[in-house]
């Protein structure tokens, strides 16, 4: 939920700490430099360009998975880069999200009848956002942030729901 | 939770040991890394059984270091192994196949004219270059006549996709050396060209336009239109650039004298494109086997022997000048009339035998080499990539210089894992 919905007329703030947490973090995901294929070439350099300027969302690269809370799965995953992208996911802390981008990370794409070739990343860490396209175009992974960013807040309302629910 | 327990820099982030997973790490002991013999089952890289002593008779430990796949210096799916004495770089290996995806084995199950889906994809950074090279192979078999006005749009095109190629390595070039504002202006000229390639291909990358015969689509006014405005102001677009970056003197003490590959090596490597014309090999194939529409240009082509990143980046640069020039000419000679593909049966059929065609791509000679039995796809597809070659030099000059020298130095190679690992 924004911020500016939840405090209405009143100039004072009331908000669970889980929300304003979730609500800081959904705007500011940092996403890992991690260019695998072509897909990067527009989801990662691209997008930092002046055009399509994510910053403006608060999307940034950053280079170490220490520091990121997106990876974006830019590339045709074969099985010797499967093994790194397994562990750069591990080492990025909580909470992560990943965001598959194209044709290739979502299914195999072109490459799909090559034996050598991952038939989407999914089958190593779990996706929350697919990007269909070969290859997408910025804002199509712009889309999928602001997409993501909506994920986020409903996933906190889950999240808070299921705990008055439940106790 | 967090099952990986060790750093990525870390030695044993490797592929010697293929056969473990994260969650058996645990079972090492971790001071077992500092002994000088390795865990059993563990066959060390033949660089760390050297024996550490440095120049001023100081005993030091040498230091793996383990450069990417992820490594925000490396540009791709490169892993480079280096060796360090302090900060001295004694050895890199490169390790490569992080991106195999088997171009060339699809490439036998594909029909000619759909293959250029594949090179595009080859070569993702000038997709151009890599469908021109396998419709010349192919019509260099087929003994297939190419209009005039095809000719003339494939050699606008592939200009504006060099121009978009070479921003796409100045630009990170300029990173690696500390300089992010000129990065931010090179991406913004990289867009005019992606905008020129789009109105005229329909896509910013993945153009599949180039096919045997000719290109897919006529020439058309929007596309005019954008490559026009963007020639207006192409020139000034590269004085800003020499401005900020080139001329400027921080970059001149980065690059002069840094990853010198000698001219005997760049022979003996087979160095093509801007790395052998920077060391002194004065070798284009657009002059010197003219293909396409150059053979009616007029440019100029630029051999130095510095053979530094420095006069790499002065060779590339007067290559984008010389392709703004080119670019002028043709858009005033205008497209020949006729047609924009010659006719030809739907499903081609290639007579038996085997051809080579090569065009110049935006990092050297890039060539396709077909053989054919005679049916409707290639019995066998050889992708000659020009950066593989160059891997191979990037790996042997490495050794001798600082590390920061040598991170700027493999990013001055212009690597395009694409292509190396096909
Ligand atoms: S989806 Fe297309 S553009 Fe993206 S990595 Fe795969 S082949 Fe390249």
């Amino acid at each position: 939920m924004a911020l500016d919905k939840l405090t209405g007329d009143t100039s004072m703030l009331f908000i669970k700490s889980e929300q304003f947490f979730d609500w800081a973090r959904a705007r500011s995901l940092w996403y890992l430099a991690f260019g695998i294929a072509c897909c990067s070439l527009e989801g990662l350099i691209a997008a930092s360009g002046p055009r399509f300027d994510f910053d403006r969302h608060g999307v940034f690269f950053r280079g170490v998975p220490r520091q990121a809370d997106v990876l974006i799965t830019a590339g045709t995953v074969n099985y010797k880069m499967a093994e790194i992208v397994t562990r750069l996911y591990e080492q990025m802390p909580d909470p992560k999200w990943v965001i598959s981008m194209g044709a290739c990370s979502n299914t195999g794409g072109p490459f799909r009848e090559y034996p050598n070739v991952f038939l989407g990343v999914d089958e190593l860490v779990p996706v929350d956002i697919y990007i269909p396209g070969c290859p997408p175009r910025p804002e199509s992974v712009q889309y999928a942030f602001l997409e993501l960013r909506e994920k986020i807040y409903a996933q906190t309302g889950e999240r808070l729901e299921a705990r008055r629910i439940n106790g | 939770m967090e099952t990986w327990i060790k750093h990525a820099l870390d030695t044993m982030y490797t592929d010697f040991a293929p056969g473990l997973g994260p969650d058996q790490f645990d079972a090492y002991d971790l001071q077992g890394w500092l002994s000088p013999e390795p865990p059993p089952g563990i066959v060390t890289p033949r660089s760390l059984r050297r024996q550490a002593n440095a120049p001023d008779m100081l005993e030091t430990d040498h230091f793996l270091l383990n450069l990417g796949p992820s490594h925000p210096a490396m540009h791709g799916a490169l892993r480079m192994l280096v060796e360090l004495d302090g900060e001295m770089v004694m050895s890199s290996e490169a390790h490569v196949g992080f991106l195999h995806r088997g171009i060339e084995k699809l490439a036998e199950h594909r029909r000619y004219n759909t293959i250029g889906t594949l090179m595009d994809r080859g070569d993702y950074a000038t997709g151009i270059m890599g469908e021109w090279a396998l419709a010349r192979a192919v019509e260099n078999l087929g003994e297939i006549e190419v209009p005039e006005r095809a000719e003339w749009i494939r050699t606008v095109v592939a200009e504006v996709n060099r121009m978009a190629s070479h921003y796409l390595w100045l630009g990170p070039l300029g990173l690696d050396s500390g300089a992010m504002g000129p990065f931010l202006f090179m991406m913004r000229d990289r867009e005019a060209c992606l905008e020129t390639l789009e109105a005229v291909t329909g896509s910013r990358m993945m153009f599949n336009y180039v096919r045997p015969g000719g290109v897919v689509f006529d020439w058309n006014k929007e596309g005019n239109d954008k490559l026009l405005a963007y020639l207006e102001k192409a020139d000034q677009y590269l004085d800003e650039h020499w401005e900020a970056l080139i001329g400027s003197e921080l970059f001149h003490q980065r690059v002069i004298g840094v990853g010198i590959v000698p001219h005997e090596m760049a022979l003996s490597f087979a160095a093509t494109g801007f790395i052998a014309r920077a060391s002194g090999i004065d070798w284009d194939l657009r002059r010197d086997r003219p293909y396409g529409y150059y053979d009616k240009l007029d440019f100029d082509v630029l051999t130095l022997d510095g053979e530094d990143i420095w006069a790499r980046t002065l060779v590339r640069f007067d290559e984008m000048k010389q392709s703004i020039r080119m670019l002028k000419q043709l858009v005033e000679m205008g497209p020949p009339p006729g047609e924009h593909i010659a006719k030809l049966p739907k499903v081609l059929r290639l007579p038996e035998g085997e051809a080579y065609g090569s065009v110049e791509g935006a990092r050297g000679e890039l060539g396709v080499h077909l053989y054919s039995t005679g049916g409707d796809t290639p019995y066998r597809m050889r992708y000659r990539p020009p950066i593989q070659f160059h891997l191979a030099i990037a790996d042997t000059v490495a050794p001798g210089q600082w590390l920061a020298d040598a991170l700027l130095s493999y990013g001055s190679f212009d690597f395009c894992f694409g292509e190396v690992d096909r």
